[in-house]
């Protein structure tokens, strides 16, 4: 049973992957990335992985989703084209969608507290009624004992990408020359 | 004192200084004093040299003491890890070719002394840098060692062909690097495939013992007792005589070799057929032969067939030519089929007929390049048409050009007959050690056994006939005749630097041809060596078979009555 | 303290950096910029060269070994970063007002690059695998030519994250298997795990990361493209110094999982790789023969080179990994001398066709001399190290038997013998073209720079007894961890 539900969820997952290829208008592409992002957070969730569950809906579904759609605008609002066949009646097929959503998430519950056991979860589990420490504590520690150089490293990697996206977005003149002011070569 | 070791690095080194130091003008009579204290080095080297294949001395190679033949030896440790050794020396094999080289060094410097005009100091430099591989060549004796020598000749030769050589030189010095790059590479994965399985079979223990080395002396002590399998003779025989017969030229391998010469600067073709075929000759006596009598007696058939084909081939296609030096060329490829003939007759006349003849060649073939190279240098062409009746204004030259033609050709009397007179003799009485036992004519066949002996003498003999066709139409057309060619009116005839080269080399094959029983007795000894390890496997055979063996027939047969034949 | 010690090159490299950022606020001149960075570049060197006899680990145990090894592969990395930086001083194919990021982003890369040789945790590996790539991703953008630059990052960067991805889903394959990510559990738990053909594949999908940075085949794409359209400085140190450290990742990686005896599967993972260096080395050395820009041939040679030094990795013998990282050092020496001429020869130019070396010999014997002495080392001649590599590669690959594997590996040096020679062809016997006929005259720092790797190849080709020594003591010191 629960790994009827796992294909469902990686089915919306792909299908919603290959929309944000796939679609021309950029906003409809970052909503779908948005549902990958939710699809990804549900499977999470039903691995009892509930903090990486958590973080990925406010993280990445939340916060920078947002991003993405400020940039999105700010850059190019067009009005979007003729819809193509499969959006045509986007009303059924949300709909359609929905259900699906609904009866997955219905299964998962029951699967979840009928049988208690999931997949995956058997380990974190069996650590957890051990330690009695909660997920979010015990991932801290591990983070500043265990994982510690991942975990510094992961900060300098940001910066880097910070770092890159600016030089990187430096400016242009309209024909793609960049612009110089005379003392900065010097 | 590093006599060898001196003798090896001193060109290179001297013209690196010079080249960096020396003002343009002076540098080729710095080259040429260069080579000539090599030269007298050399000479040192051959005064205190033992010729008489007696020496025998203990040397310590890494853990092993082995006794050994080679004086002046020089040993260092290198890479020990690996069994790599600097190891240089010299037995009587390796101290002909390398006076032979000394002396073609100083003619290579002084038949460019005119028609070198462009990047002078360049010129000279590799000049000098080839003489160090080659010198190196001859006088390691460690295979890693030898290989890294071996690959040093290339690269000036490369640049000699590519920047001074005539019109079509990028191409000819492309083809000729590629050529020999393709076999040295196999050559490469032969040597390490030898380091690991070198061993020899340990009768007590009745297991072969795995011995790691580079070093050529304990090579020769474990391996020449091979064990005639794939693994441990045939492939790396083959690796190592493919690479070998790329550089000498033989026959499917050889077309190299006419593009190269043609394009090569002077100096070039006569450093190229003087010394570094030799190299490849060298290198198949020295290595093929004793390391893998096995392996070479079971392809000797094969090679013999394509010596053959090759004296032939090289013969026809030198009498089409329409190009003086293409024709040189060609004949080179003929005559260097004698060489690899001789060798793998496996018969005491014969090998030493073929190491005479890399001599014959060196003097006889450069004497025809430094005559073409002078010609050239006149007339700016080398094409047949151009010339005629050229004895009349260039008399010397035409006389002393007539002596190096005369000399290819092989006539009795000079230096040329006795090479060829003796392989062909060599050839006809193939495995002589075997002959005595035979009474079964086709386990004989069997064995790889020609018994078309006849046969291949008789091609080879066509070879010297058309050799002797081809050069002397070239010389007729060129020398004869009426001089009616209004531009060669004009032609001045040698100056002394020019006749003295070819005198010198006139000289040398006169006396070669007059009185070889020096250079006779100084081959002995190398020839023994040489064919000692495939004697001993013959005779291991033939027991094996159940036949009775006489004598092992390493014994100079025929020595007086060639000498005879000779005068 | 201690521990501060052992982690110093990458501080050094690291806090340079971030002294680099600093002054780019500050808004420093270029030349300022560039002087800061390189003597923390050199600074960066001493340091290794002062950790070079270390052993510990500096984090929780078991995520970051400092061993001669690492520390090795980081004097390396540091001295080839010292190099490229010796070129990267206002790169005129750069955008202009790039220059100053240029040693920053460089900096960077070097010490997530040095990082990933000490790495011995999965996760750290990885994100030190990013680090190295995302600068390096920034930078090569910057061309001047718009289009170049971005075509050539593209290809990279879209590659590059392909790798890296799969890496991660090779390492998620692991530590589903075996519930770890150090490589000292894996290491122990091998033998229940090596029977498990979900570990191998996991293992190969994990390297995967690392042969897309060695350019090895399945993921060589980028090479030619990338070394072609990036800016030249920038080309350099993918080509050099990114190398060294997937090299010892991989090192790494085939000594935990190939050399132990309870491995009998490692048989799968050997028969993978002699597949992939065959197809590297024929790949890369064909391509090579008919290309007409000169970085480009440097790629496609530097995928034939990639299988060179997989044939002696497919050993899993120490024998092999020493011979790796003697030819590593050598490579990187004969590497950067091939793209310096690169570089000085395309000073103005976006790109270098081979056409534009002609009469090299007239306009700077001495770039000549250094490209004679790369392309030899490159082919393999002696006396450089390209020969005495080779031998040491096919020398650990025969000792295993590996016989047929070496023949091809050698036949295909002897193809890429007419590519080298072709180079050198124009180099030296052409005479110049006439729209670039002026004399070369390269900076003092870049002629000691040449100096110096001319004097390695060299060094190293005739006298490789102290090199190897070192190397083999660094591999021993990796064994011993396993």
């Amino acid at each position: 049973m629960a790994l009827v539900i796992y294909y469902v969820l990686f089915g919306i997952t792909v299908l919603f992957a290959l929309g944000v290829l796939f679609n021309r208008n950029t906003v409809r592409s970052a909503i779908c990335l948005v549902g990958v992002m939710a699809a990804l957070a549900v499977n999470y969730l039903i691995m009892r992985q509930e903090f990486v569950a958590f973080i990925q809906i406010v993280v990445y579904t939340g916060a920078i989703m947002v991003l993405f759609l400020f940039v999105i605008m700010l850059l190019n609002l067009r009005e979007p084209e003729v819809m193509p066949w499969y959006l045509r009646k986007a009303r059924f097929w949300g709909g359609a969608l929905s259900l699906v959503f609904f009866f997955t998430l219905a299964l998962a519950v029951q699967v979840w507290t009928v049988s208690g056991v999931t997949p995956g979860a058997i380990e974190n589990e069996a650590f957890i009624k051990e330690s009695g420490t909660p997920e979010v504590i015990l991932l801290s520690t591990l983070m500043i004992t265990k994982y510690v150089a991942p975990f510094i490293l992961t900060s300098i990697l940001l910066l880097v990408a910070v770092i890159g996206a600016i030089v990187m977005a430096k400016r242009y003149d309209e024909d793609g020359q960049e612009i110089i002011s005379e003392e900065e070569v010097s | 004192m590093p006599l060898l070791t001196l003798i090896i690095f001193l060109p290179m080194i001297a013209g690196a200084i010079l080249a960096l130091t020396m003002p343009t003008k002076k540098m080729k009579h710095a080259a040429l004093g260069v080579m000539i204290v090599d030269l007298l080095l050399v000479l040192y080297a051959a005064m205190t040299f033992d010729w008489s294949g007696t020496f025998v001395t203990e040397a310590r190679v890494f853990a092993e003491t082995i006794a050994t033949t080679f004086q002046h030896r020089e040993h260092l440790p290198w890479l020990p890890e690996f069994g790599i050794s600097y190891t240089v020396g010299a037995d009587n094999l390796s101290m002909i070719f390398v006076i032979l080289t000394a002396v073609l060094g100083i003619i290579g410097v002084l038949c460019s002394w005119t028609s070198i005009v462009h990047r002078e100091k360049e010129f000279y430099f590799f000049l000098l840098a080839l003489q160090t591989g080659i010198m190196g060549t001859f006088l390691a004796i460690d295979i890693f060692l030898f290989y890294m020598f071996w690959e040093l000749m290339l690269i000036p030769l490369y640049f000699m062909i590519g920047n001074w050589g005539s019109k079509n030189r990028i191409y000819a010095t492309m083809k000729f690097v590629i050529y020999t790059m393709a076999g040295s590479v196999v050559m490469l994965v032969a040597m390490i495939w030898m380091y690991y399985n070198n061993g020899a079979y340990n009768p007590q223990l009745g297991v072969i013992e795995y011995v790691r080395s580079y070093s050529y002396e304990i090579m020769l002590q474990t391996q020449s007792g091979d064990h005639g399998t794939f693994q441990a003779s045939y492939f790396p025989f083959l690796a190592l005589f493919i690479a070998f017969a790329i550089k000498v030229p033989l026959f499917p391998l050889h077309t190299w070799l006419p593009d190269a010469h043609t394009e090569a600067p002077t100096a070039g073709s006569v450093i190229l057929a003087g010394i570094l075929l030799k190299t490849g000759g060298y290198a198949i006596i020295r290595y093929c032969i004793p390391l893998f009598p096995d392996a070479s007696i079971s392809f000797a058939p094969l090679i013999t067939w394509l010596s053959v084909i090759a004296i032939i081939y090289g013969a026809m296609a030198a009498i089409v030519q329409t190009d003086i030096k293409r024709l040189v060329a060609y004949s080179s490829v003929s005559h260097m089929g004698f060489v690899t003939l001789g060798i793998f007759s496996f018969n005491p006349a014969a090998m030493s007929g073929a190491i005479l003849q890399m001599i014959n060649h060196g003097i006889s073939t450069s004497g025809l390049f430094l005559a073409v190279g002078m010609i050239y240098e006149r007339r700016h062409t080398r094409e047949f048409k151009e010339f005629g009746g050229l004895a009349t204004n260039l008399p010397i030259f035409a006389a002393l050009t007539m002596v190096m033609v005369l000399s290819s050709v092989g006539l009795p009397g000079l230096n040329g007959f006795l090479g060829e007179f003796n392989i062909l003799l060599g050839s006809m009485q193939n495995y002589p050690i075997l002959m005595q036992a035979q009474d079964d004519a086709s386990w004989a066949a069997a064995m790889g056994m020609t018994q078309y002996t006849w046969l291949v003498a008789l091609g080879a003999t066509l070879g010297v006939i058309f050799g002797a066709v081809y050069l002397l139409i070239m010389y007729q057309r060129v020398f004869f005749g009426k001089l009616d060619n209004e531009k060669n009116k004009g032609l001045t005839d040698l100056v002394p630097r020019e006749w003295g080269q070819l005198a010198f080399l006139a000289v040398a094959a006169l006396a070669i041809g007059l009185f070889p029983k020096p250079i006779f007795d100084a081959m002995a000894p190398a020839t023994r060596t040489a064919l000692e390890p495939v004697a001993r496997v013959l005779q291991m055979e033939v027991k094996d078979k159940g036949y009775e063996l006489a004598v092992p027939g390493v014994v100079i047969e025929n020595e007086e009555e060639l000498l005879a034949l000779g005068e | 303290m201690a521990n501060v010690l052992l982690i110093l090159p990458e501080l050094t490299i690291f806090l340079a950096a971030i002294l680099v950022f600093k002054c780019l606020i500050l808004g420093l001149s270029v030349l300022h910029v560039w002087r800061v960075a390189f003597a923390g570049s050199l600074l960066g060197l001493g340091a290794c060269l002062i950790t070079l006899g270390m052993t510990g680990e500096p984090f929780h145990p078991g995520i970051y070994r400092v061993d001669l090894f690492s520390q090795l592969m980081k004097t390396v990395i540091a001295a080839a970063l010292v190099l490229v930086l010796v070129l990267s001083d206002s790169p005129p194919v750069m955008r202009r007002d790039a220059w100053r990021e240029l040693p920053f982003f460089l900096l960077l890369s070097s010490a997530g690059l040095m990082m990933m040789t000490s790495a011995t945790e999965l996760i750290t590996l990885y994100l030190a695998l990013e680090l190295s790539a995302f600068p390096v991703y920034a930078l090569i953008v910057l061309h001047r030519d718009r289009r170049m630059g971005s075509e050539g990052a593209t290809k990279y960067m879209l590659q590059g994250m392909v790798a890296s991805a799969v890496t991660l889903y090779g390492m998620s394959f692991i530590f589903g298997l075996s519930g770890t990510t150090y490589l000292s559990e894996i290491a122990a738990a091998l033998p229940e795990l090596g029977s498990q053909p979900l570990f191998w594949v996991g293992l190969l999908l994990l390297l995967a990361g690392f042969l897309f940075k060695l350019a090895l085949f399945p993921f060589h794409f980028w090479a030619p493209d990338t070394y072609f359209s990036s800016p030249h400085p920038v080309a350099t140190f993918i080509a050099t110094v990114s190398k060294v450290a997937a090299i010892a990742v991989l090192c790494r990686m085939v000594a935990v999982a190939g050399w132990n005896e309870a491995s009998i599967d490692g048989e799968t993972l050997r028969i993978v790789l002699i597949v992939l260096a065959v197809a590297a080395m024929t790949l890369g050395n064909l391509a090579a023969l008919v290309q007409k820009d000169f970085k480009r041939l440097l790629g496609y040679s530097a995928i034939a080179h990639a299988g060179y030094i997989v044939v002696a990795l497919q050993a899993f013998s120490s024998l092999g990994h020493t011979a790796i990282v003697f030819y590593t050092i050598g490579y990187l020496a004969m590497t950067w001398i091939c793209f310096m001429v690169a570089c000085e020869v395309g000073r103005n130019r976006d790109t270098v066709p081979v056409s534009a070396l002609a009469g090299l010999w007239q306009r700077s014997p001495m770039l000549a001399l250094c490209l004679l002495i790369g392309i030899f080392g490159l082919t393999g001649l002696p006396p450089t190290v390209g020969f005495i590599g080779k031998w040491f590669l096919f020398s650990a690959a025969l000792e295993d038997g590996q016989f047929l594997l070496v023949l091809i590996a050698a036949l295909n040096s002897a193809v890429a013998v007419y590519y080298y020679m072709r180079v050198l062809r124009v180099a030296y016997l052409l005479e110049p073209a006439k729209e670039d006929t002026g004399i070369l005259a390269p900076s003092p720092l870049v002629v000691t720079g040449a100096m110096v790797a001319c004097l390695v190849v060299l060094w190293m080709g005739v006298a490789p007894n102290y090199f190897w020594e070192i190397a083999a003591e660094a591999i021993v010191a990796l064994g011993a961890t396993y």
